[in-house]
């Protein structure tokens, strides 16, 4: 069977008064991915997510999910989606359990998978024993129940706006677990700007700047893209960091870029690898010692960086 | 649909704003046949500052109309409390994003509005009809046992359309505001509206307004002829609110 694209955005276009927040978003979303959906803030995530739920009108473009196209206002491919807010918000005055049950009922869930499906949901958020109503909840609490709530349904696809970021770190590895194990039923579109989350549970990414997807792919192309050849040469001592600064920091004739530059004190950056050879021979001519040498990763900052500059 | 009916059921008995209400309801019922009681005593503790300023006063007496009077004096009451309750049905939802998940989850924006319209249409009416009506009725019978008292029901229903219509009001606003304060405002304004062009004669007897004379039909200086016009406006009033409502609430930004 070949694989369905669970949510196809094309063209999509939406200003608000004078501010054109997005211009052309095209994003796919393939089966079972953890897709990262990665920006600034006030790049047009949430906006982008809000429209493909029809709580916002497009001004132009198309958005498909599970192949039907979505509506404002009343749209069926809710039935398709699970969406956690970026801030979710409950009927203070029930307890986990109860607000699963109302859940399950106003999607039409038969009663009895409701039970089963809210006490399994519950025990993987780890809120199964949580007896309290919800107005007593931390952030973390309520970030949790939000996924419980959005997985109830076994939804095709599970939106979750910015899950990690208002969470001190245990909160964060624990809905970062709570996804990873989602991932088994369900396609996962994920809003963060927080890099390492993309980098730890992420398949496939897209990165939306100023308005416009600027890159996406699966996490691997994507750093492979960029994968810079540059080296990492720490010294023993820190004089003879200076020294070949001086040697090799001008460019020849003050007009190629610097070869050498300084990373942290002690540590240089080599730009250019052809020029290994000759460094190593300087070095052993002069018999500078290293502490480490490597290859250079680049992180998804960097691309992160790079991208935007763009 | 149901599944929403019953939240706001809980939302009304766990929050406390049903006993609230209902404990203002039974406040004001008990109120009317109290005030026509004590009025001859009142009268009596006052008799001598009175007397003093020059009037005279005879012997004050009293009887169920005392009492049914008083009740559409203060009816405004039950109005304005259940009014200033209802005003955040919608906006306090919108402010706290609550809907946002009812609605991404599947249910219809129509089943939400519906099942607001009817769990704010019921409170009033049973709150109106047991207790402030209830109350008034039980005691005002229990008073003045022998007092007969004609056309009183007609009346009544008169008034609660009267609140209907308010009520009305208030949803069609929570559909378009932010805030209870602006359903609020909106809801006022519309009244203030209806009040100046209650003046004009040729539309009085159109007016909502004259749902509030259902005393004047006791007292037999109206007839029920009299009420048809302005019953039917209100009614249709109530309608057209709620089918306006209906659409703008498709359309609104949660």
């Amino acid at each position: 069977m070949h694989k369905m694209n669970v949510l196809e955005i094309s063209g999509l276009e939406k200003r608000f008064g004078e501010k054109q927040v997005l211009r052309g978003v095209e994003l796919t979303v393939p089966e079972k991915k953890v897709y990262g959906f990665v920006g600034r803030n006030g790049a047009g995530k949430t906006t982008t997510m809000k429209i493909t739920l029809g709580l916002l009108e497009a001004d132009a473009g198309n958005v498909k999910v599970c192949g039907e196209s979505v509506h404002y206002g009343n749209t069926k491919t809710n039935r398709f989606i699970g969406y956690l807010p970026d801030v979710p918000e409950y009927y203070s005055f029930m307890t986990p359990m109860e607000y699963l049950k109302f859940c399950g009922e106003i999607t039409g869930l038969p009663a009895k998978e409701i039970k089963t499906r809210s006490e399994e949901m519950l025990r993987l958020v780890g809120l199964g024993e949580e007896k309290r109503r919800i107005k007593g909840f931390s952030r973390g609490m309520k970030q949790r129940l939000g996924i419980a709530q959005a997985l109830l349904g076994k939804p095709k696809l599970l939106i979750c706006d910015e899950p990690t970021s208002a969470l001190d770190p245990l909160g964060r590895k624990e809905i970062l677990d709570v996804l990873v194990a989602a991932k088994e039923e369900t396609t996962i579109l994920f809003s963060t700007h927080v890099l390492s989350d993309v980098e730890h549970i992420c398949d496939e990414m897209a990165l939306l700047n100023d308005g416009k997807i600027v890159m996406q792919g699966s996490i691997e192309d994507v750093k492979k893209k960029r994968r810079s050849n540059a080296m990492e040469i720490e010294l023993e001592k820190a004089s003879d960091a200076e020294e070949m600064l001086r040697v090799f920091g001008k460019g020849q004739q003050n007009k190629e870029p610097q070869m050498l530059t300084v990373l942290r004190p002690g540590t240089l950056l080599l730009g250019e690898p052809s020029m290994q050879p000759e460094i190593l021979r300087y070095m052993a001519d002069h018999e500078i010692a290293f502490a480490r040498m490597e290859k250079r990763e680049a992180t998804l900052e960097d691309i992160f960086l790079e991208a935007i500059k763009e | 649909m149901r599944a929403f009916l019953k939240k706001e059921w809980m939302e009304m008995t766990r929050t406390g704003k049903l006993l609230i209400l209902c404990i203002l309801f039974i406040m004001f019922g008990i109120m009317n046949p109290a005030i026509a009681k004590l009025t001859p005593w009142i009268m009596e503790m006052m008799k001598e500052s009175i007397e003093e300023s020059g009037f005279v006063i005879g012997k004050v007496t009293v009887n169920a109309m005392t009492s049914w009077t008083q009740y559409y004096k203060n009816a405004f009451m039950p109005v304005l409390v259940i009014v200033l309750m209802s005003s955040g049905v919608l906006t306090n939802e919108y402010q706290s994003g609550t809907l946002v998940q009812v609605v991404t989850k599947g249910l219809s924006r129509r089943k939400i509005l519906l099942s607001k319209m009817i769990s704010v249409y019921c409170a009033w009416t049973v709150l109106y009809m047991a207790l402030y009506f209830g109350v008034t009725y039980v005691y005002t019978v229990y008073f003045w046992s022998e007092d007969k008292v004609e056309d009183l029901f007609a009346g009544i229903i008169f008034y609660w359309l009267m609140g209907m219509f308010i009520l009305a009001l208030v949803l069609l606003f929570s559909t378009i505001a932010n805030n209870g304060g602006q359903v609020l405002m909106g809801t006022g304004i519309v009244y203030m509206v209806l009040f100046f062009l209650n003046y004009v004669p040729k539309l009085q007897k159109f007016m909502p307004f004259r749902l509030m004379d259902g005393l004047q039909l006791t007292m037999g200086s109206l007839k029920m002829e009299d009420f048809i016009p302005a019953l039917i406006t209100s009614i249709v009033s109530i309608v057209v609110c709620g089918m306006i409502s209906i659409v703008l609430f498709d359309k609104r930004r949660l």
